[in-house]
């Protein structure tokens, strides 16, 4: 495989000694049934991208589109039978990336049929689309269906050009699209933020220097670099998702760690090969990641609340008493 | 991290497909801990080609293809098993003592490029 050529793509490993990655191909939706040979012999590997044009229609009427013009014939479009033929013809040629795209890949009913079969073939599926016509409904039908990855197609950041670009009034459509994602990034500032204040507000933070406050809340802060170029709406709740169940554990962990005497212990016999600071056991623990013996799976009385405190409490102070301390996040 | 081992104790070595062990020497790597429990991270999603007979990575618009050293570590990173765990599965998978510092050196590269999310 050559190694000079990189997939492109929002993220894009570099290649190490321990893998190599291969560069896409494209293929037009119409699938050879058989694999090409070049002139030496030698075969070539799987045609990995199907990109599957789903129609021609489209809301959008932009100037530069390599769109044909004569779509009003787009009765002729494949029918969902035949994509799902393709889908399949295409996977056990070996291609591991399918893109629906067009035209306006929304404007096909059939799209989240088509977005499960190529789920449960293997692809990765790629929805390349204006925009137009994507729901929140829908989003989360696709993603029902099992869609990976989600391109939305901008033509500019202004309102003028791209209403005048698209030959249509989209701007404050896509923006709706563009401020979910967002949304979903603040979050993850909010979950960091949390975090933060926390930290900030335990004793054992306050009697640190400076410089050790600095480097626990640029551990922290380490948790939302880079995320105004995370565009992927899963990836940004994995991240906020991550912040809230783990970085409160890990911070108080490395406040631990520093807060701890650096002066090494009295050399022992037989111990001097020894590091100094031998490794411990995390002394923190999770309250959410504890699991308390509820008497019953639903409470509905005060009674129940009290026993189930009761249990709660056995809980807690079980890991008190090991030496831990509870974390509430 | 020392390598307490030669080559051919690593499984690339066993099945000749080349080394498997990325430098472990590299300052800028954080080394991975035995009892972490490493997982595959999104947006990446492993799974088995039969056509390229590999274990790729996929992502949107790309595809890393691994050989097979490092699909058999991946492969076996579930979230739930710890490093040691993966580390004793291969040991015994390939007959092979002393693979820690190979997986572990794989796994550091794994994490450097966000393939893999530790618990």
């Amino acid at each position: 495989m050559n190694e000079d050529t990189e997939p492109t793509g929002s993220t894009t490993p570099t290649t190490s000694k321990s893998a190599s990655s291969a560069p896409m191909m494209t293929m037009s939706a119409a699938a050879s049934t058989r694999l090409p040979t070049s002139g030496d012999g030698e075969r070539p590997g799987p045609p990995l991208w199907l990109l599957a044009e789903l129609t021609y229609r489209c809301p959008l009427h932009c100037a530069f589109c390599y769109n044909p013009v004569d779509f009003a014939r787009h009765e002729d479009e494949l029918d969902t039978e035949g994509w799902l033929r393709v889908l399949n013809e295409a996977r056990a040629l070996g291609s591991v990336q399918c893109g629906f795209s067009g035209g306006e890949p929304m404007l096909r009913d059939d799209l989240p049929v088509l977005v499960a079969e190529a789920h449960r073939l293997g692809f990765y599926t790629n929805l390349l689309t204006s925009g137009v016509g994507l729901t929140e409904a829908r989003a989360d039908e696709l993603q029902a269906a099992g869609l990976d990855h989600v391109q939305l197609s901008f033509q500019d950041s202004t309102r003028e050009a791209n209403d005048f670009l698209s030959h249509t009034k989209t701007f404050d459509l896509k923006n709706k699209v563009e401020l979910k994602v967002l949304e979903e990034r603040k979050a993850v500032i909010a979950e960091v933020q949390e975090v933060t204040e926390k930290i900030a507000q335990m004793s054992e933070f306050q009697a640190l220097d400076t410089d050790k406050q600095a480097r626990i809340t640029a551990r922290i802060d380490s948790h939302k670099a880079g995320l105004e170029t995370v565009t992927l709406i899963p990836v940004l709740r994995d991240r906020a998702n991550g912040a809230r169940t783990n970085l409160l554990a890990d911070a108080v962990n490395e406040l631990d760690r520093l807060a701890r005497p650096t002066t090494a212990p009295e050399p022992q016999p037989g111990m001097s090969d020894r590091p100094a600071t031998a490794l411990r056991p995390p002394t923190t623990v999770l309250a959410s990641k504890l699991k308390v013996k509820a008497p019953k799976t639903l409470l509905t009385d005060e009674a129940d609340v009290d026993q189930y405190l009761e249990e709660m409490k056995k809980t807690l102070l079980t890991e008190i008493r090991a030496g831990k301390r509870v974390i509430v996040n | 991290m020392n390598q307490s081992h030669d080559d051919a104790a690593s499984p690339a070595a066993t099945t000749g497909l080349g080394s498997g062990s990325p430098s472990t020497s590299d300052d800028t790597t954080d080394p991975v801990a035995s009892d972490a429990r490493p997982s595959v991270a999104k947006p990446y999603r492993l799974q088995f080609e039969d056509a390229q007979n590999a274990w790729v990575l996929l992502y949107p618009e790309g595809m890393v293809k691994l050989n097979q050293s490092a699909g058999e570590i991946l492969s076996r990173c579930d979230g739930e098993r710890c490093v040691s765990d993966v580390v004793s599965m291969l040991e015994a998978a390939f007959d092979q003592q002393g693979l820690d510092g190979d997986v572990k050196g794989f796994l550091s590269v794994a994490l450097q490029q966000k393939w893999i999310q530790l618990a």
